[in-house]
């Protein structure tokens, strides 16, 4: 079985993986639990369903409105564009990290991650400072004469923006991957005479596409959910319109109804990754042990430090430098910030608790996903994704609408820490999924045989073997709550401030000094909870 | 180190009071759709280091599996040690059936030491730790207890299995294809330590193999597989030199197999008519090139091609009139040229089998 795997490394699922799959039964434990996450997930969906039902000829006639299409057709003309430039950024850096001889590469690999820790509506504002009418670049291109530069808002701002804030979830899979690609299979493309480029567009491009995939998929469903970054870029996507008609129509159901639309068109786009992902099976290939060998650049070394510089001076430099202006400015002015203490320990507290909880609920999803294909884990890792594909704000109000009977829940910190879960639970399972992968059924059957009970095999096999996996799910959980805005507005219990609210609230009242020094704070947790990601994330030894 | 190469003969084998390790009765298994076990009987006695031999996909892997209880049987009952651990309702799951299992690819825990694999499958107490010390011993492998387990080469990573799994000291050891994943040059070696290691813990243990040579080598007895069917169980020597079956004949060892009608109850060939089974039409005859020589008086042919091996080599012979060609093995320093004709005689009478319209293959 040495040879076979390395020429035939995307076998087909079917017959040579009947063993593993067949074999092991999900016990009622595990069934159990997936079907409580399974029906958790849909209480948005279905809280749309009853919505939208409520004036059934309203809904409809919004949803075949010529109005609707064009929303739609303009918001996914946003995602394809925001996901193949976040492609065409993250393929070249991850290639230059992993693969090149390029000096610095591994702070490079750490820098371009971190646009990630911004939020979108951050990054947002500090593009306007800049770029905006009367910002920064202006005011010093004012003494050359230059009394307007043309226009950032609508679909060319929105669209570099959300680029630039969420290529790292592309970043962040494309790294191991190409660590991960056996080099065995690239040298013996180059011995058939083809060229490294050949190589690589032949070999080691199909061998990404799973990683693409899903990486693709974070980002699209990130632009398709996002609120803050295209508002202030006033550019009307689907979140945006469904919030305009919740925020000033009385009636909900044909607000409701665009979210249905939404939630169909994201759906559609998980499937396919779904579908993807699950025609090749990459994990069969066995490692060479052995990583390959660094490309030496040469003289390419001087434009790929400039295209690293090209994006981590917008994505990076910017949004840090306009905020520690601000800041300073703030503190010049006088701003106090005496409760920024509290402002901290409310977001890692709801953020900490919605990691762990979402590690918690996501286990039984990974777990059926890896090792119990078929209809049912399908089904269930489908519907986990349903809340990741809402926008925050009708996850919160389909909590609200089931909560509002239950006085104790609502506006409390248990049903915040349910909607981050609903909203972020894919990031926590696909983390934990690719460690899950890590840990070959022999290793577990290996423990039965040694005479240990299956819960037993959990606690002491599979649980340290994913260990790494969770922890990169948590922290990233973690860091994209720190971040959420919607929910954490409506949701919050009363008098609970955290720092994405206050950044959030006082820049949109324009006073950038006071929101400066939460979003500094909520940059670097975030930060740090990146590398944290890093850390659980990284090769097994 | 006294790796014993040689198989003992049967006598020496069976234990005087017969006692039974693992009974396998009509054991049948359908994973995603196939029935990969279709017929598994066979008995192995205590004591007895047993093989189960056969090409890849006859189901041997899953015969394991389920003696190791990883795969329950659709039909048919399974007996450890005179308990019922398989059949009908019964089902009793792999922690409870005290067998040790080695791994294809040795399964180790890379978040654990050599010392901790060890010590997983045994209970916390007092001489936890001078058990670990012992089977590290025994298995070659004292003073690298605090190793990590990537750290070892591949025959060491395969001993830590072996230790793994001898360590609680199950009743039966399960080996999964033990030696595939190691050098050619290591491979004989390390086949008569782990022989030896198995014979001096008196473990009963069953190896699963697709290599004959493997299996003939080490085993005490051993079981041919095809198409998820045990289709004979033997000593090493009697499976070579009397396989049952046709499968049997061509996949054991290197054979000339010559298919013929039966003629009054009798197949002819260049050197004579033999009996054939009773009642078959057509006849399979296994002719080892062994069992060929270079006589005077035989039957005339040409050499028409040869491999060379070292210790011996096989000359392909086409018969004059017949134009049968057949593979006749002698020893490596007779020189023949390819120009004139040589005799070739049997040294035993060929081994005849009624051939079956159908043989259904693995």
């Amino acid at each position: 079985m040495t040879s076979l795997p390395l020429l035939f490394p995307f076998r087909p699922l079917s017959r040579l993986n009947a063993r593993d799959v067949a074999a092991a039964r999900p016990n009622a434990l595990l069934i159990i639990s997936g079907l409580l996450v399974g029906l958790l997930c849909l209480v948005p969906p279905v809280y749309l369903v009853v919505r939208a039902a409520g004036s059934w000829g309203m809904a409809w006639d919004t949803i075949t409105s010529t109005a609707t299409l064009r929303v739609t057709v303009r918001t996914f003309a946003l995602a394809g564009t925001v996901t193949v430039a976040a492609i065409a950024i993250s393929l070249p850096l991850a290639w230059i990290v992993e693969r090149s001889d390029l000096p610095g590469r591994r702070a490079l690999g750490v820098l371009a991650a971190l646009p990630l820790a911004v939020p979108s509506y951050v990054g947002a504002m500090a593009f306007i400072a800049a770029f905006g009418p009367r910002g920064l670049v202006q005011g010093w291109l004012e003494p050359l004469g230059v009394e307007r530069l043309p226009s950032i808002y609508g679909f060319p701002g929105a669209a570099i923006v959300l680029t630039l804030f969420t290529y790292p979830y592309l970043f962040l899979v494309l790294r191991p991957a190409l660590a991960a690609a056996d080099p065995r299979v690239e040298e013996l493309s180059r011995t058939f005479g083809y060229s490294a480029w050949t190589t690589f567009r032949r070999v080691v491009l199909p061998s990404l596409r799973p990683a693409l995939a899903s990486g693709s998929l974070l980002v699209a469903l990130y632009v398709l959910s996002d609120f803050g970054a295209p508002s202030l870029m006033r550019f009307s996507s689907f979140t945006r319109v469904i919030y305009v008609r919740y925020t000033t129509t009385f009636d909900r159901s044909t607000a409701a109804a665009l979210a249905l639309v939404l939630v169909v068109l994201a759906l559609a786009v998980v499937s396919l990754e779904v579908w993807a992902r699950s025609r090749r099976r990459l994990d069969a290939v066995r490692s060479a042990g052995r990583p390959a060998s660094p490309v030496a650049l040469g003289k390419w070394r001087w434009p790929a430090y400039g295209f690293a510089a090209a994006v981590l001076i917008p994505a990076l430099v910017l949004p840090v430098g306009v905020l520690l202006y601000w800041f300073v400015k703030g503190v010049q002015q006088g701003v106090a910030f005496n409760d920024v203490l509290t402002l901290i320990s409310n977001s890692v507290t709801a953020a900490g608790l919605a990691a762990v909880a979402a590690v918690v609920v996501g286990l039984p999803v990974a777990i059926l996903s890896v090792r119990h294909r078929g209809w049912f884990s399908r089904g269930i890792e489908v519907a986990s994704y349903t809340g990741y594909a809402l926008p925050g704000l009708v996850v919160a109000l389909a909590l609200v609408f089931a909560a509002v009977r239950i006085s104790w829940l609502y506006q409390s910190l248990p049903l915040l820490v349910a909607a981050y879960v609903l909203l972020f639970l894919p990031q926590a399972t696909g983390a934990m999924r690719v460690s899950l992968g890590r840990v070959r059924p022999s290793m577990e059957e290996a423990a039965r045989g040694l005479g240990r009970r299956p819960w037993q095999v959990l606690t002491t096999i599979t649980l340290p073997l994913a260990g790494r996996g969770m922890l990169a799910g948590a922290a990233l959980v973690f860091l994209t709550t720190m971040k959420e805005l919607p929910a954490t507005l409506i949701l919050s219990p009363t008098g609970f401030h955290t720092l994405a609210a206050r950044t959030w609230g006082a820049s949109s009242e324009a006073r950038f000094g006071e929101a400066a020094g939460p979003a500094l704070l909520l940059v670097a947790i975030s930060a740090l909870a990146l590398v944290a990601f890093r850390l659980g994330s990284g090769r097994a030894s | 180190m006294t790796p014993q190469h040689a198989a003992s003969t049967p006598h020496e084998r069976r234990f005087p009071d017969h006692a039974v390790a693992v009974r396998a009765d009509g054991l049948r298994v359908r994973l995603g759709g196939a029935e990969v076990v279709r017929d598994l009987t066979l008995e192995v006695e205590v004591g007895e280091l047993f093989a189960i031999l056969g090409p890849s996909g006859c189901g041997k892997t899953t015969a394991l599996r389920l003696i190791a209880g990883f795969e329950r049987p659709t039909a048919g009952c399974l007996t450890l040690f005179d308990e019922e651990v398989a059949c009908g309702s019964t089902f009793v799951p792999p922690e409870k059936r005290r067998v040790g299992m080695v791994f294809q690819d040795y399964a180790l825990f890379p978040h654990m030491s050599v010392a901790e694999n060890v010590a997983y499958g045994l209970p916390k107490s007092a001489d936890r730790e001078a058990r670990v010390l012992e089977v590290l011993d025994l298995t070659r492998l004292t003073g690298l207890g605090d190793r990590d387990v990537h750290a070892l080469s591949g025959g060491e990573q395969q001993r830590v299995a072996l230790a793994r799994a001898l360590a609680p000291g199950p009743r039966i050891l399960l080996l999964d294809e033990p030696f595939s994943n190691l050098d050619q040059s290591l491979r004989g070696r390390v086949r008569g330590e782990v022989r030896d290691i198995i014979k001096r813990a008196g473990a009963t243990a069953i190896l699963v193999t697709h290599d004959q040579e493997e299996a003939l080598s080490i085993a005490d007895r051993v079981a041919f597989m095809w198409g998820g069917r045990v289709e004979q169980v033997a000593t090493p020597d009697e499976i070579y030199t009397s396989p049952r079956t046709l499968n049997a004949a061509d996949f054991i060892g290197d054979a000339n197999i010559l298919h013929l009608p039966v003629r009054d109850g009798h197949v002819q060939l260049p050197f004579g008519d033999f009996d054939a089974p009773e009642g078959a039409e057509a006849a399979a005859v296994v002719i080892r090139p062994e069992d060929l020589q270079i006589m005077p008086g035989g039957v005339y042919g040409q050499v028409v091609s040869r491999e060379y091996y070292g210790h011996d080599q096989v000359l392909h012979v086409e018969l004059e009139e017949s134009g049968l060609v057949l593979r006749v093995r002698v020893a490596p320093h007779e020189r023949l040229g390819m120009a004139g004709p040589i005799s070739i005689g049997l040294r035993t009478d060929p081994l005849v089998l009624a051939e079956s319209g159908a043989e259904d293959g693995g």
